[in-house]
């Protein structure tokens, strides 16, 4: 527990070196080329095989979160931090181990099923504690942190194509002890980093508040409720489930153009006459739309604390909407159109994840809004799938069907349309959580989590 | 001796502000025992407080901190900002 006087702008960084760290995950394209070049070297379908690993790093972090939500709230986000740490280093270290003894599998089961368990635990690990520390700014606070997860991957893509090129891991001539030696490296480095967030977390005092802020000036609505939830109960209320859907679909549309976001740019301002220009321009697509994901996770949510958490939901899920209806009609008659689209969609999509704790928050309490949050990520696991396998899809059909341009993408974007409608006729639908889910007070507070109060 | 002191006087605090936990006298036993038999934790509280009380530390810790994840990621936005304008030159 902080001492009086503990500053709350520290713990952020706390947070932040956690999500910085895990949001690694999102890098994990940059391993496949070596991977594919060394061990899994002839083997047909090597792109899917190179591609286990974050794939079932994703599914783990789904069924970590919402299997250890519970645990995390009980016994606090340093247990919660220390032990997303160890899974997350684990997993480069067995990875280390398995390039150098030529094991795939060991690759599988040490970054994919080991350091998975780390990102699930990791990611919901400093989310009920942000809150409590900032009960005036929830939106803010949790932004920062989830910008993490979307800005780790900004950090890890070069460092790791650094660590590569000087181990000699990259490149057509790669050697597996160089690709180990960088796993090996970088979860030192990881090590080391994180440690500062399981060592600096701290839960505020039971009746600590911030400086100036009064608990009953606290700001209102018919959503925001000052009683409390638990996650057992919680996932028997409809808010949950449609809360899960509007999850659900405004990820899945943030994947449908993240996931082929330089082919997408590709088809839709062709250059034959200069295709290095062309790669280039969609590398700077790419760069654009994650600078956009990880800044709209802090703006976006930060704006939550004023504007409120449905409204803002009417935003990412009626407004994305519009935009995908704009990229549809107007295809590629003016670049800047659809690069301000584009922008906007994916900083809906990072704003979704990092609005949605404040929301839940806002229905359920903070009680086990951690617990609840974890297993609300089950939600992304399925969008996981889901995005990618609507447009890639469609997009192959499309393409040996002989269509060309923006005309290979316009079924997908519709469909992404619809499932936004849906998620915005659900958000309409999340009322507040009925009294009859309430915790007793009693109850409440004889399962106060010990690590919250350690 | 001095965490323990420490730790009663914020529950006394938080029993006279918080009329949700006053409402249960089994809960406040609970609250105390786990204090006092989680020496780990306590400890560390003592060692805190006593942090807590110099602001310049507490300054300089956070100036650290945030160095501590500001400079990565600014080193990761800077390195993705740089293929930005082939974005434009198309």
């Amino acid at each position: 527990m902080a001492p009086p006087g503990w500053s709350r702008w520290l713990v952020p960084p706390a947070a932040l070196s956690i999500h910085l760290a895990i949001g690694q995950a999102y890098a994990w394209s940059v391993f496949k080329s070596p991977l594919e070049s060394t061990l899994l070297e002839g083997r047909t379908n090597a792109g899917l095989f190179s591609s286990l690993p974050f794939q079932l790093g994703i599914i783990m972090l789904g069924l970590s979160a919402a299997l250890f939500g519970t645990r995390v709230d009980r016994l606090g986000p340093r247990w919660a931090m220390a032990v997303a740490s160890a899974c997350f280093v684990s997993g480069f270290l067995l990875s280390a181990l398995g390039v150098y003894l030529g094991q795939f599998w060991l690759v599988v089961v040490g970054y994919g099923f080991v350091g998975g368990i780390g990102l699930g635990v990791g990611y919901i690990s400093p989310v009920a504690t942000l809150i409590t520390w900032f009960p005036d700014r929830p939106g803010l606070a949790t932004g920062i942190a989830i910008m993490g997860f979307g800005g780790g991957a900004l950090i890890a893509s070069p460092l790791t194509n650094q660590l590569l090129v000087a181990f000699g891991g990259s490149g057509t001539d790669a050697e597996p002890l160089g690709i180990a030696q960088t796993f090996l490296v970088m979860g030192l480095i990881y090590a080391v980093f994180m440690s500062v967030g399981w060592l600096l977390i701290r839960v505020p005092a039971q009746d600590w508040t911030p400086a100036g802020w009064d608990p009953s000036k606290r700001r209102t609505g018919a959503l925001i409720s000052t009683s409390h939830v638990s996650a057992g109960k919680a996932i028997r209320t409809p808010q949950f489930w449609l809360l899960w859907v509007v999850l659900c679909f405004n990820v899945t549309a943030g994947i449908g153009i993240l996931e082929k976001a330089a082919p997408i740019y590709q088809d839709y301002f062709p250059d034959p006459a200069a295709p290095q220009a062309l790669t280039a321009a969609a590398a700077g697509f790419v760069a654009i739309l994650s600078l956009a994901n990880a800044l709209g996770r802090l703006g976006w949510s930060s704006l939550s604390d004023v504007l409120g958490r449905k409204n803002m939901y009417r935003l990412y899920l009626g407004v994305g909407a519009l935009l995908y209806l704009a990229v549809t009609l107007t295809t590629n008659a003016n670049k800047v159109v659809f690069l301000f689209c584009a922008i906007l969609i994916l900083s809906f999509y990072g704003a979704g994840f990092a609005t949605v704790p404040a929301y839940l928050r806002d229905l359920f309490g903070t009680y086990q809004v951690g617990a609840i949050h974890g297993r609300l990520l089950t939600a992304w696991s399925t969008a996981g799938v889901l995005g990618p396998v609507i447009v890639n899809t469609i997009a192959d059909a499309q393409i040996e069907a002989g269509v060309d341009g923006p005309a290979r993408y316009t079924l997908a974007f519709s469909i992404m349309i619809g499932l936004l409608i849906i998620g915005f006729v659900c958000n309409e639908l999340i009322r507040p959580v009925h009294e009859k889910f309430h915790e007793p007070l009693a109850e409440r507070a004889t399962s106060m989590p010990t690590g919250a109060q350690a | 001796m001095t965490e323990s002191t420490w730790t009663e006087s914020t529950w006394t605090e938080s029993t006279s502000t918080e009329s949700t936990w006053t409402e249960s006298t089994s809960t406040e036993s609970t609250w105390t025992e786990s204090t006092s038999t989680e020496s780990t934790s306590t400890e560390s509280t003592s060692t805190e407080s006593t942090e807590s009380a110099t602001p310049a530390v507490n300054l300089l810790r956070a100036v650290l901190v945030w160095l501590w994840v500001t400079v990565p990621f600014g080193y990761g936005l800077y390195q993705l900002v740089v293929k930005i304008p082939a974005l434009f030159s198309n």
